[in-house]
């Protein structure tokens, strides 16, 4: 399964929708056999669609063993973030060769320019898949400048003025207006590409995208700038198409092994216009084919691809009590 | 301490004979008479989120055991001359209880209605002051007209709020200098019920149906020592077919739809009218009640259940307890309120809300 897997993936822009639904439909199969979870979670009819196949929602990986690799026959773990004593989200995949061929295929058909030079304002633990990833497009070497206990390097600045050649500058939405905080400039030119990814929105603090945007040429000269979309629970990202320095890039690209579908967030059924995002993704060998998010998108299909609008991540439904509403008193002014 | 020091003090006629009128006019009430029917207020309000039979329930619910008695008892000290009750979405009659304790007792209210429930608290005011004098409706959009919040606290001697801890903390930063404060934060309710008779899953389904599973005195989960979750299930739809559940909002399917693949995959799910009834282990307990979601908790004892709530014990207020668990409920600290299976939504009116004596807080000596 996994060799065909591999093989579809590698076909990239000629993997044909159909193909990679009938695998889909087959590898979900295979992990129904294989993957308890997936097991519990479907019906005694096998699924006819994609759509039909359950949907692991994301945080169902914070309190079970998602997928059919044992801990012991783990090669990688990847944890999904989380504060200090918070219940984090585990991936266990036996090792990262489709994780890679996808990653390193589907960014250049995004940016088949990618630069080589790696600088990182990401987490480089070594259970953080996006720190895995962006570590890949460096050929294992790139420059960190950020710290999960202390942030952003103060050192930042400085190796960014002074860098030479264009650079591939990795960063969440978070820690890039951590930077742009911090008193410096460099003169990046049109070569080099930012990589914004993550949410605008964290637990207190909600960033404002556009303003965050506008801010770059001010301080880091004309980078094209590219929106990346992926997560701890997908093994596949998605990519905007680059845009200039100061504008917001625009809708994500699926790659070719994935489908995505907008689903009502009541019961799951695909729906037209805005839904929570599922992804199916073949590169999800290991734990399960079929996603839910909790992100709001459209789905905009253009031939055999698929372009993703996000509207954002769905709010409420956490905290309960005598007070549900008083989140209005926050709401949108968090 | 379970009640306030002020629970047996004598009743004072006036405000006997102004809670008398104030709760023979709100039993005259039709909650469904709020809004038009339909269709429901903008924004989808809670209370417009019950189905017509439950906003009834809830209705009639909150009224049954309000004595006048309890709205008329002297507070020690000089009562306070306005206060502003910020009210939440969840249960639409949460403000009700301390509009009648400071209107009856002659103290100015300020009731800032949570979206969307604008209507139900304006019915609510006409009913206890039907001249308007003692009881203005101040409606503004929380968190955002930070003006008309302003004007709304400027001339108050105490600010009564319900909400979230960051909502609460954010109006607390802006309560003037002076201006009392009281934020009453969220809370859960559980029921421990040991080896449930039928009798008790009844009373547990209908303490969870009343308010639809919102609200912090709605059962966020049920501890049993059996674990046949039949006679629950049979309760809850029994229930479904006399008081239809309201809308869901998405957020809300959604988390119950993520709850029921939990319960797939480490208990049992089972449908029951339109709720659902999950068996999942102690381990996966959850503060957080959804709508029409009865979580059976199968455990061996009361430590169980003490393990599985040791983490959460700060926030509980509600324990529905059968014989041989009150005990263990009121271990978890002086404001857990314990009543029997059937009782969680109702409390007694004359309280300590979360611990807090309001009335001797408000009242000066």
């Amino acid at each position: 399964m996994r060799e065909r897997i591999a093989e579809a993936v590698a076909r990239g822009d000629a993997l044909a929708p159909v193909e990679r639904d009938a695998l889909a439909l087959e590898l979900h199969a295979w992990q129904r056999r294989h993957a308890p979870v997936v097991a519990a979670l479907s019906d005694a009819v096998p699924p006819a669609a994609v759509t039909d196949i359950p949907a692991v929602p994301v945080g169902l990986f914070k309190e079970a063993d998602v997928g059919s690799v044992p801990a012991h026959e783990a090669g990688v773990v990847f944890r999904t973030s989380g504060t200090t004593g918070e219940t984090r989200g585990v991936v266990r995949l036996r090792d990262t060769a489709l994780y890679d061929l996808g990653a390193r295929d589907h960014v250049r058909r995004c940016l088949p320019d990618l630069p080589t030079q790696v600088v990182s304002l990401c987490s480089h633990a070594p259970d953080s898949s996006l720190g895995h990833m962006v570590a890949d497009f460096g050929g294992g070497a790139h420059m960190a400048l950020f710290d999960t206990a202390r942030g952003v390097s103060p050192e930042a600045w400085a190796f960014l003025a002074e860098v030479r050649g264009p650079i591939f500058l990795a960063t969440t939405a978070f820690a890039l207006d951590a930077l742009l905080a911090m008193d410096g400039a460099a003169s990046l030119d049109a070569r080099s590409v930012v990589m914004v990814t993550g949410g605008f929105k964290g637990r207190a603090v909600r960033l404002d995208a556009p303003g965050l945007y506008r801010a770059l040429p001010a301080r880091l000269g004309s980078p094209r700038v590219v929106g990346e979309y992926g997560m701890t629970e997908l093994s596949s990202q998605l990519w905007t198409a680059p845009v200039a320095c100061g504008a917001v890039p625009g809708p994500f690209l699926a790659p070719p092994w994935m489908a995505v579908h907008a689903v009502d967030p009541a019961t799951g059924a695909p729906v037209d216009g805005e839904g929570l995002l599922t992804f199916t993704d073949l590169c999800n060998v290991d734990t399960a084919v079929r996603i839910e998010t909790l992100d709001l998108g459209t789905v905009e299909h253009a031939g055999d691809r698929a372009w993703v609008h996000l509207r954002g991540r769905m709010q409420g439904g956490e905290a309960r009590g005598c007070s549900l509403a008083a989140e209005a008193f926050v709401g949108t002014r968090a | 301490m379970t009640v306030p020091a002020w629970a047996e003090s004598p009743v004072e006629a006036a405000a006997l004979d102004a809670a008398t009128a104030m709760l023979e006019r709100l039993g005259r009430v039709d909650p469904c008479s709020w809004g038009g029917g339909a269709p429901p207020p903008r924004n989808a309000p809670p209370a417009a989120a019950l189905s017509a039979a439950g906003t009834q329930a809830a209705w009639h619910a909150a009224l049954d055991g309000m004595v006048p008695e309890d709205f008329a008892r002297r507070v020690p000290g000089a009562p306070p001359r306005r206060v502003l009750i910020i009210a939440s979405a969840n249960v639409f009659t949460a403000p009700l209880e301390w509009m009648l304790h400071l209107a009856a007792r002659g103290v100015d209210v300020r009731v800032k209605p949570a979206r969307g429930q604008l209507e139900a608290v304006q019915a609510m005011a006409v009913a206890v002051d039907p001249a308007g004098r003692r009881l203005q409706v101040t409606p503004w959009t929380g968190g955002e007209d930070l003006e008309a919040e302003a004007r709304a606290m400027r001339d108050v001697d105490a600010v009564i709020a319900f909400g979230t801890a960051e909502g609460l903390a954010a109006i607390g930063a802006r309560v003037p200098a002076g201006v009392r404060y009281l934020p009453f934060g969220p809370r859960f309710g559980v029921a421990m019920l040991g080896a449930p008779s039928t009798a008790h899953a009844e009373a547990v389904a209908w303490d969870h149906v009343l308010h639809d599973g919102r609200g912090c005195m709605s059962p966020a989960a049920v501890f049993v020592e059996d674990a046949d979750p039949t006679s629950f299930r049979d309760a809850l739809a029994d229930l479904a077919a006399r008081v239809p559940a309201g809308p869901l909002t998405p957020a809300e399917a959604r988390a119950r739809r993520e709850r029921v693949a939990s319960a797939r995959v480490h208990g049992r799910a089972l449908e029951a009218g339109d709720g659902v009834v999950l068996v999942l282990p102690a381990t996966r307990f959850s503060p957080v009640a959804l709508p029409r979601t009865l979580v059976l908790h199968p455990v061996t004892g009361p430590a169980e259940v003490g393990a599985a709530l040791a983490a959460h014990a700060p926030r509980l207020g509600t324990v529905a307890a059968s014989e041989g668990y009150a005990t263990l409920a009121r271990t978890f600290g002086g404001t857990v309120r314990v009543c029997d299976p059937g009782a969680m939504q109702r409390p007694p009116t004359c309280r300590l809300h979360d611990g807090v004596d309001v009335l001797g807080a408000l009242w000066r000596p």
